[in-house]
This record gives C-alpha cells, structure tokens and sequence, in this order.
C-alpha cells in the first residue's frame, strides 16, 4: 500500500515538477511526457506517448539530436544544451506575455541515459529548463555594458565623440600608418568669437550652436572618420586613410557648411564662422602629439590671418 | 606524489587510471570513428599556490593562445575539469562532430560537446572501477584565445592539496588536441581511497 502511495506521489511529482521532462527510445519514440511539456507545447501527452518525436515537432533539429543520443549511449554518460550556444531545442512561448522581452523561451537542456525497468531497452530523459529570465537579465546586463561604453566615448552636448576617445583612435591610426604606411590627417575646427554667442545670446544659445556645428560637420566626413568636441568651441577631426589634399577639400567643405546659413535660435539669428588647421601624417612625425601639435599650429595661423580660412601646416 | 595517499595506493591509482583512460579510447574510437591517441596519463598533487605553473608546465603552454571550458563534476568524487585547446586544437571540430554548421554559437557549441564527451569517457571509467558515483554539470566556456594563467585564473583558492590529472588527446588524419586537466578536490580524496581499497580487493 505504501509503495503503492510511493509510486503514484513519483508520478505526480515528475508530471507537475516545473520542469519540462520526456523521455524517448534511441528511436525517438516518446514514453513519457510531463506537463509541463504538454501546456507548453499544446501537444497532449495522449497523443505524443507511443509515437516518433518527429511526428509532433519536424522542426526539431533532428541530426543533432540524433548524435547527442548517439554520445549519450556510447558513453553511457550526461549531455547538455546550454542556451547561449542554441537558445531553445523546443520552440516554446515564454512566461511573459504581459512583460514580454523575449520572443521563446529560452531552454536549457541535460539528457540522461538509463535502462527501462526489465533493461532490455536504451532510454534518454530530457530534461527542459525554463532560463528565460536569466537569458533575458544576462542581455540587458551586457546591453547596458554596451552603452556605457558608449557614453564613456561621448561627448554629452552633442553627442559626438569625446576628446579622450579620439586621442584613443588617433594612437591607433597613428600606429597603423606607422606600420602599414598610407595617409592620415588631423583637423582642427574653431568657432569664431563664439564667446560673443553666449555673451550676447546667453549660453543655450552657445548651446544650441554647438549641438548643431556638430551635426554640419558630421554631414561633411565620412564614418570611418573620428569626430570629437575637443574643448568648449573646438572640434577634432581624425581623418583615416586621407592626405593633405582630400584633407583640404573636407576642411573647406566644413568651412562653407558652417558659414553658408546662420544659426536660429528661438527667433535670433545667429551668424557663425570657423578657422581650421590641417595637418598630415610625414615619417618625420613621431608621435600623434606632434601630428594634434602641427593642426593646433595651423589653427592658430588661420585665426592670426583673419579668420573663416583652412590653413594647413606647413614644415619650415 | 606521496602524501594524501602512501605507496600502494599511489600505484593502484596510476594503474586504475591508466585503464579509464584506455577504455575512455576506444570509447571515442567508437563514438567519433576516428583513432584516438591518448598520452600516458600525468598524475600529481598540486596545491594552491603553485596549481596554475604546474598546468603550465605540464601542458608546456607554447604559445599564448589557448581555448578552455570548465566543467565541475560532483558526488562521491568531486571536482573540476579543465579542457584547454591550442590555437588549431580546435579549428577542425567541425569535421571531428560531423557537422559544418558555421558561426560563433555553433562552434561553441561543438567545443562544449567535445569537452562534455572527452571528459565523460575518462571520469566515469575511473569512477566505475573505483565504485564511486559521479554526476556532471554543463561545461562552461571560459574564454578564447588566452594564455593559459588566464584561463584558469580563479579567486579565492580554500584548498591546499588536489590531485591533477592530465591527459593530452590527439586524433589521426584531424589536426586536433586538447589537454584534459582533471582536479580531484582534496575532500574527496578519503573517497578516493575507499575504492581504492576495495579495487585492489576484488583484483
């Protein structure tokens, strides 16, 4: 009688566990299958037990399986199936249909081999975890890894890179043409008596004409070139695979951009120019210091000779 | 490699070892259908300071590149595996699981399965002539493409002694290889000994 008790209590507690579990014959025929597979799958175990796996779910990955149950028996040993490599073998919904973040359940699997009860015959239980909330606090957790190190990068008014990350970029550039030889340019970009903006504006004004100098010069370089807000008014440009030349007509590309139609901010029209200082990677430029160094010098030529001009660096 | 077990036992050991290892070949002959050549096994003590050197030297970690998973097994005995691939250990995986699904998760996949299998084979041949019971977790992978100090860096290090298996696999024709490294968890070892005892009775 108590053995009776004990039998029927397994069973109820292997059928109601909250764990998906079945168990085939090296032919994939199903012998038992839980609730927990039934409510998820909709498939009854009535109509699955004593007939092929394939039958109710051709879309199972059927050569995989085939030899996981092929090591399982030869080893006489425990396989698994880990989310992270194969997100589910049963394509089931998940348990957050108000929440939602998922589009399955995310499964963990183990397969584990044994004799039926005369031994006579190979079995395989399946066991089917439900991992989809650590699959899904795994994700946000290395999406948000992500994006502060995007933040980390960005320059927080306007959105374009920070001074310390080109100078990252430019050690790597750097080293690159060092290396492999080809082109590499440096371009410095100033407002022209930009205090007077704010001064005269006020500073969500100055502001305002940051945010939208980023966005024209943006407009002007390519997206394998690095475009950072080096300081208050100044802008860099690490300009990859481009010399002198290409580095001019980028410069007076900006240039025009940023004078060609003022700035309106809250019905003020504000009128703005730039000085850029343009440099090029040489052998006899050491470091990228000296490479930042020369642009800075051009820049500073440009502002002595009047301004709303691209002057490049020029060795003596 | 004395200490935790005297002469004797030290001897079966080695022996009752050396024939997992040779079951757990012809095992994977079987399953992979390739020759599998497996080294004479190592068998050490290590403790908890020197445990990374000593994988280093055996391994005889040339190159800095190296893939590992990690896979615990519990029970009767207890521990942790370690199977690390050099840099073309595991490029022909493909070819050795019989599948050429490409991309990131599938070949991480097959280097999980691999590890699972390699694993299998050795320890439960060693557990079942001792008459211990064992159990496995799923293998994690560690990381790609690290030396091996790296990879086996682990923090808060509460033992002092455990004993090290390591056996090196190489397949014909498959240019494949991987150093199994075995640890034994010094509490298992009274555990160990029992079967021991009991082999060397029913040899």
């Amino acid at each position: 009688m108590v053995a009776e008790l004990q039998r029927a209590g397994l069973d109820f507690i292997v059928d109601r566990v909250d764990v998906g579990i079945l168990v085939v014959t090296r032919d994939f025929e199903v012998v038992l299958w839980n609730r927990f597979m039934a409510a998820h799958s909709g498939v009854a175990h009535e109509r699955i037990v004593g007939s092929n796996l394939f039958e109710s779910f051709p879309e199972l990955p059927r050569e995989w399986l085939a030899k996981k149950l092929k090591s399982v028996f030869i080893l006489n040993n425990f396989a698994f199936s880990s989310w992270q490599q194969r997100p589910y073998l049963f394509r089931f919904k998940h348990h957050r249909p108000i929440t939602g973040g998922a589009s399955f359940m995310y499964q963990d699997c183990t397969f584990v081999p044994f004799k039926n009860q005369e031994g006579d015959q190979d079995l395989v239980c399946i066991t089917v975890f439900d991992v989809t909330d650590v699959a899904i606090a795994q994700k946000q957790l290395s999406e948000a890894r992500q994006r502060m190190e995007e933040l980390s990068n960005q320059d927080a008014l306007t959105g374009v890179y920070n001074r310390r990350y080109l100078q990252v970029q430019l050690t790597r550039e750097f080293s690159r043409v060092v290396r492999n030889g080809g082109a590499l340019s440096v371009l410095f970009i100033d407002l022209d008596y930009f205090k007077k903006v704010n001064d005269t504006y006020g500073h969500p004004a100055g502001d305002y004409v940051l945010v939208e100098v980023a966005q024209r010069i943006k407009e002007s370089v390519r997206t394998t070139d690095y475009l950072a807000r080096y300081g208050g008014e100044e802008f860099a440009v690490v300009l990859s695979d481009t010399g002198m030349n290409g580095g001019i007509n980028v410069a007076n590309r900006i240039r025009e951009r940023i004078a060609e139609a003022p700035f309106i901010f809250e019905g003020q029209t504000i009128a703005m120019t730039a000085s850029l200082g343009l440099s090029e990677y040489r052998e006899t430029v050491e470091t990228p210091e000296s490479l930042l160094a020369e642009s800075d010098e051009a820049l500073y030529s440009a502002k002595q000779s009047g301004r709303n001009r691209v002057v490049c660096y020029k060795a003596s | 490699m004395t200490e935790l077990l005297n002469d004797e036992e030290n001897e079966i050991l080695q022996e009752v070892i050396n024939i997992g290892m040779g079951q757990a070949g012809a095992l994977l002959a079987e399953l992979l259908d390739v020759f599998v050549h497996l080294s004479v096994p190592q068998v050490c003590w290590v403790d908890g300071n020197n445990f990374v050197e000593q994988v280093v030297q055996l391994v005889e970690g040339c190159g800095d590149s190296w893939t590992g998973v990690r896979q615990t097994f519990y029970n009767q005995l207890e521990g942790e595996v370690f199977a690390l691939y050099g840099a073309d250990g595991c490029r022909h995986l493909g070819k050795l699981m019989g599948s050429d699904e490409e991309g990131g998760a599938a070949e991480e996949e097959r280097l999980l399965e691999v590890t699972n299998i390699l694993m299998g084979a050795c320890l439960i041949g060693v557990a079942e002539q001792l008459n211990r019971e064992i159990d496995f977790a799923p293998p994690v992978l560690i990381d790609i493409n690290k030396p091996i100090s790296q990879l086996l860096d682990c923090r808060d290090r509460d033992w002092r002694k455990c004993l090290l298996i390591e056996v090196n696999f190489r397949l014909e024709e498959i240019d494949f290889s991987c150093h199994l490294v075995m640890l034994l968890s010094e509490d298992s070892i009274e555990q160990l000994r029992t079967g021991l005892l009991q082999f060397m009775e029913n040899f």
